[in-house]
């Protein structure tokens, strides 16, 4: 039975036994007998009709106030009549969608109105990229009032041990060395340190190893891998520079109107000097290098990289596919015809995870230590403990002896078994 | 942490008889809770909201937060986030469940206590539609309106979405209304008509809703279209249209709004079942017509429409009377019932042409071909296939010689794979076998694959072989039997309308041959597919068999046997 007609039945039934018991009171002279009254329940006829206050029931006053969300239409549609009626929805939403209690945020960009309009046709995604800015909102306030609180308590603090710092310059003190006293060194500036790194790199320009990036997956990543896909490139720089013998890395296929490129000019405000040493192209790789030399490193394939070689050059892909993911990297790689390989993960480490990709600083970190001699034990130590349950081998030796070498008996067997194959493939 | 587990056993379970264990366990163990402060918030603010989710009293809720903190009350602690956002729904929840009316007092008093929470996501912004919309999920209409009072003898103003979401819950009460409540809600409308001039989703839901209670659809059905237009409208919308239009007599329209719902969510509400068969009792054909159109989107009804729906027909006129009862089917499709069989599974073949022509485009070639194989592969792939065909069965080479485990010795591999492919070339016919390319090095089996005459086709060791076998299996017609012990779920991801879904987990659970064990000597034991269709279904004597969902029952993936099934076979 429907809910509300049986709640509605219920009210009903019990006012006509308040009219019935009206009839029954009996009136006594001296009578400490009560009226017989029915309990009061909550469910009564509508007040409404009854309450003098609600006069006036019909009028009520509406918000006549403007969306509250500020658009740039010109900038963003640029006339274009479509876009514009798109954006008044996406305002329209959420505007209700603050109204409702919704996880959505008080300020947004004009950037963020671009990419809230790709995501017209995707209910789930646009909900929850405003969740995200939403919560970085949500926490920056936090950590304002955090950060508030704490000020108070520092200054405090402050205030005390600078009662109870000892004078420093009298005579019959002992020489204090540290920060803010004697030392015996010169201040090295990081300017200076800066200068010889990049010295550093631009030596591997010349003389040095080299290594590409493929910037050409921009087009198949969200907004939110981009940003994921510049801040690695940002760590890889630097773990790079860091390093006693860089690598050179050139970034090829770069988009000059792309979105990865106006983010580093942000990060990297000195890109464009002639002394940086940032090196990108928009050419492609097969322009620089021939295609003997190159090898590039995707997780979809299945032959292993065991050593480096220097007289290889290694192309990672610049590509972050937490979204979808797609064996993108090795669909170019086949359609280019170039040689594969792979990190030889599984032999040692126990994985975790399900995806066996690694982030692109991780990636660089692992090829810096295996070209400077290190073995892959070591080498594995940058892919971070969440990724793995357990490290297979604590040593070397140990790894090397359980090894199944490639023999050539073995590559004539494969070579023989594949002929065999065709042959039968054609007579059938 | 060991309170989630029994968080999760116990609330689901036995709610109320449970309390007590709960409480008396975290009692035991406040000690240890009391030290860590942000614990304490997780644990509220975990015991909260899971049991709002299941609309438990909110006495026990007090209780068990009494009981995590140590402490009276969550008042001294500073809740932030997720706790305070549940302690604010807790308390617009404990207010709502348990009052019919409300002075302006206490109004007040419940909107300073909410609002107190800083870190909570009910702000003053938010704070009306939140109210409004607690009263739409307890169905309190009477209080809405008082809160609207309350608002106006403040002195706040309606901003859009109180609007809206009050003519949603005139709707979700609209048997109790009264005129007042109809010249407000005209008010309303008028207002939302000029404010707005696009809709979207939310907003326009209540809009057609405000415009149905006033019974002027044709309004609706315009700004219907207009949504379409622009953004995707909810489900709901469309079916409360299509119940409106049926009370009104229009069926075929009804239908049709009610089949763009199915499309969006494949779910038909109660509602419009019990309307119908209400208005139709005593008219076999309509009931019979309701009863296609469900068939034919493939749809599973709850047990109360049924309960309805077995009155309705045993309640007919002698000659075009109905009677059944619910009732099991066992494996090979018998009714316990009328004791007769169900009907086979019948794939037309138009569909089934469109099915294959998606797997080709959309799954093997995709976007980039590249992806899956390359394109000399493919041209090979290809090749064979049309040479050979049509084939009875296709085996899934990796599946079946896996199913010891990946560390075995090869000899075990291909031992598997050639004991199954005779055992289907003896009992089947033609099979065909797709492998890939390191399968070679399995010792005797090529040699043994062409002694038997066997064709096969090995894939590169790259790409994926799910797609390869689909479209070999549909490319040799409806009757070829496929063996793997995977379920497609992935492949499934890439079919986005509901009626190729439909299709595909038809044609699957039809063709598709488990192996359970395959004995040393060679002997295979399989499993056959179910030969029978698992919908609402009409029988030989014009009878029903529907199958049916228990009330709130959760739907999972459904891949085995359908047992309920109401059966209404039966002339006397």
């Amino acid at each position: 039975m429907n809910s509300i007609t049986s709640c509605q039945l219920f009210r009903w039934s019990f006012i006509t036994f308040r009219k019935i018991t009206k009839f029954r009171y009996i009136p006594t002279k001296k009578s400490n007998f009560k009226l017989f009254t029915c309990q009061r329940f909550y469910c009564s006829i509508s007040k409404e009709e009854i309450s003098p206050n609600n006069v006036n029931n019909d009028e009520f006053e509406f918000d006549d106030e403007q969306p509250y969300y500020n658009v740039n239409f010109e900038t963003i549609a640029q006339g274009d009549e479509e876009k514009i009626k798109k954006l008044k929805l996406i305002q329209l939403e959420i505007d209700m969608m603050s109204q409702q209690g919704e996880k959505v945020p008080t300020k947004i960009t004009t950037e963020q109105w671009n990419e809230l309009l790709l995501f017209s046709d995707f209910r789930t995604q646009k909900i929850r990229f405003l969740k995200y800015l939403w919560l970085r909102e949500v926490k920056k306030d936090h950590f304002k009032q955090k950060r508030a609180e704490l000020n108070t308590q520092f200054l405090k603090k402050k205030a005390q041990k600078k009662l109870e710092e000892p004078t420093v310059f009298t005579t019959s003190s002992p020489m204090m060395y540290g920060l803010k006293f004697m030392t015996l060194f010169h201040r090295i500036y990081d300017t200076q340190i800066n200068k010889l790194y990049n010295y550093k790199l631009l030596q591997a320009l010349w003389f040095g190893p080299h290594i590409l990036v493929d910037c050409e997956y921009e087009e198949f990543m969200t907004l939110r891998d981009k940003s994921h896909c510049v801040k690695q490139i940002l760590l890889m720089w630097s773990e790079n520079r860091d390093n006693f013998n860089p690598f050179d890395i050139i970034f090829c296929n770069m988009n000059p109107d792309g979105f990865i490129l106006r983010k580093l000019k942000g990060l990297f405000p000195t890109l464009n000097d002639p002394d940086f040493p940032f090196n990108m192209t928009s050419k492609n790789y097969l322009d620089l290098y021939p295609r003997d030399k190159l090898v590039y490193l995707t997780p979809h394939c299945k032959e292993i990289l065991t050593e480096y070689n220097s007289n290889d050059i290694y192309i990672i892909g610049a590509l972050v596919d937490k979204s979808k993911c797609e064996p993108l990297s090795l669909a170019k790689a086949k359609r280019d015809k170039l040689r594969m390989a792979k990190f030889p993960i599984d032999k040692y480490l126990h994985w975790g995870q399900g995806h066996k990709s690694l982030a692109l600083n991780q990636c660089i970190s692992i090829m810096n230590d295996v070209k400077n001699g290190y073995n892959w034990t070591h080498a594995f130590k940058h892919v971070p403990e969440r990724k793995i349950v357990n490290v297979k081998y604590t040593n070397e030796y140990e790894a090397e002896k359980k090894e199944n070498h490639l023999s050539a008996k073995g590559i004539r067997e494969q070579h023989r078994r594949n002929l065999v194959y065709d042959l039968l493939m054609k007579e059938q | 942490m060991i309170l989630r587990k029994h968080l999760k056993v116990y609330s689901v379970q036995y709610l109320r008889n449970q309390f007590t264990f709960i409480s008396y366990f975290i009692r035991n163990h406040s000690l240890s809770f009391r030290h860590a402060s942000h614990k304490t918030n997780k644990i509220a603010g975990l015991v909260n909201s899971h049991l709002l989710k299941r609309n438990v009293n909110s006495a026990i809720i007090g209780n068990l937060n009494s009981c995590v903190t140590g402490k009276e009350g969550i008042k001294q602690l500073m809740m932030r986030g997720k706790a305070a956002t549940t302690h604010q729904e807790v308390l617009l929840y404990d207010f709502i469940s348990t009052r019919e009316d409300a002075t302006i007092e206490e109004w007040n008093a419940l909107i300073n206590e909410i609002l107190a929470q800083n870190f909570g996501l009910i702000n003053k912004l938010n704070i009306d539609t939140k109210v409004i919309e607690a009263c739409i999920n307890q169905k309190k209409l009477y209080l809405g309106r008082n809160y609207l009072f309350y608002m106006k003898q403040i002195g706040k103003k309606l901003n859009a979405a109180t609007v809206s979401y009050f003519l949603k819950l005139c709707y979700e009460c609209r048997l109790s209304l009264l005129d007042q409540d109809k010249t407000r809600i005209t008010q309303f409308v008028k207002h939302l008509l000029e404010k707005l001039v696009i809709f979207d989703a939310n907003s326009g839901d209540g809009l057609i809703k405000g415009l149905i209670i006033l019974n002027n659809i044709q309004k609706a059905l315009e700004i219907l279209k207009t949504m379409e237009k622009s953004c995707q409208p909810y489900p709901v919308t469309y079916s409360v249209i299509a119940l409106a239009l049926l009370q009104r007599g229009e069926l075929k329209q009804a239908l049709e709004y009610m089949s763009s719902a199915i499309e969006i969510k494949n779910n038909v509400p109660d509602e419009f079942c019990e309307t119908w068969i209400s208005i139709y009792k005593k008219d076999r054909q309509k009931l019979d017509e309701l009863l296609l159109f469900l068939h034919k989107n493939n749809i599973k009804l709850s047990k109360l429409v049924c309960e309805h729906l077995l009155y309705a027909y045993s309640n007919l006129p002698t000659n075009v009377k109905l009677v059944g009862n619910f009732g099991v089917i066992n494996n090979e499709g018998k009714c316990d019932v009328c004791k007769e069989y169900l009907n086979r599974v019948d794939l037309n073949e138009i569909e089934f042409d469109a099915l294959q022509d998606t797997f080709l485009k959309r799954v093997l070639v995709g976007r980039d071909i590249f992806n899956n194989t390359n394109p000399r592969e493919f041209e090979n792939f290809v090749n064979t296939v049309e040479k050979h065909a049509p084939f009875t069965v296709v085996i899934d080479g990796l599946n079946v010689g896996y199913m010891a485990g990946t560390e075995a010795s090869k000899d075990v591999f291909s031992n598997l794979v050639v004991s199954t492919v005779k055992y289907f070339q003896q009992h089947m016919g033609k099979p065909f076998l797709i492998g890939r390319k390191h399968m070679i090095a399995w010792p005797h089996l090529l040699t043994s694959l062409q002694q038997m005459n066997v064709k096969y086709f090995f894939i590169d060791d790259i790409s994926e072989d799910d797609p390869f076998i689909i479209y070999s299996a549909m490319y040799s017609g409806i009757d070829t039997f496929f063996v793997t012990r995977d379920l497609f779920r992935g492949e499934r991801y890439h079919l986005q309308s509901n009626k190729e879904l439909v299709l595909f987990k038809r044609w699957q659970q039809s063709h598709q041959i488990f192996i359970t064990y395959i004995a040393p000597s060679g002997r295979v034991y399989t499993k056959t597919p179910i030969t029978f269709q698992m919908d609402i279904q009409q029988t030989k004597n014009n009878g029903w068999h529907i199958p049916y969902k228990e009330n709130n029952e959760v739907s999972k993936d459904d891949y085995g046997i359908h047992r309920k099934w109401l059966c209404l076979n039966k002339l006397q």
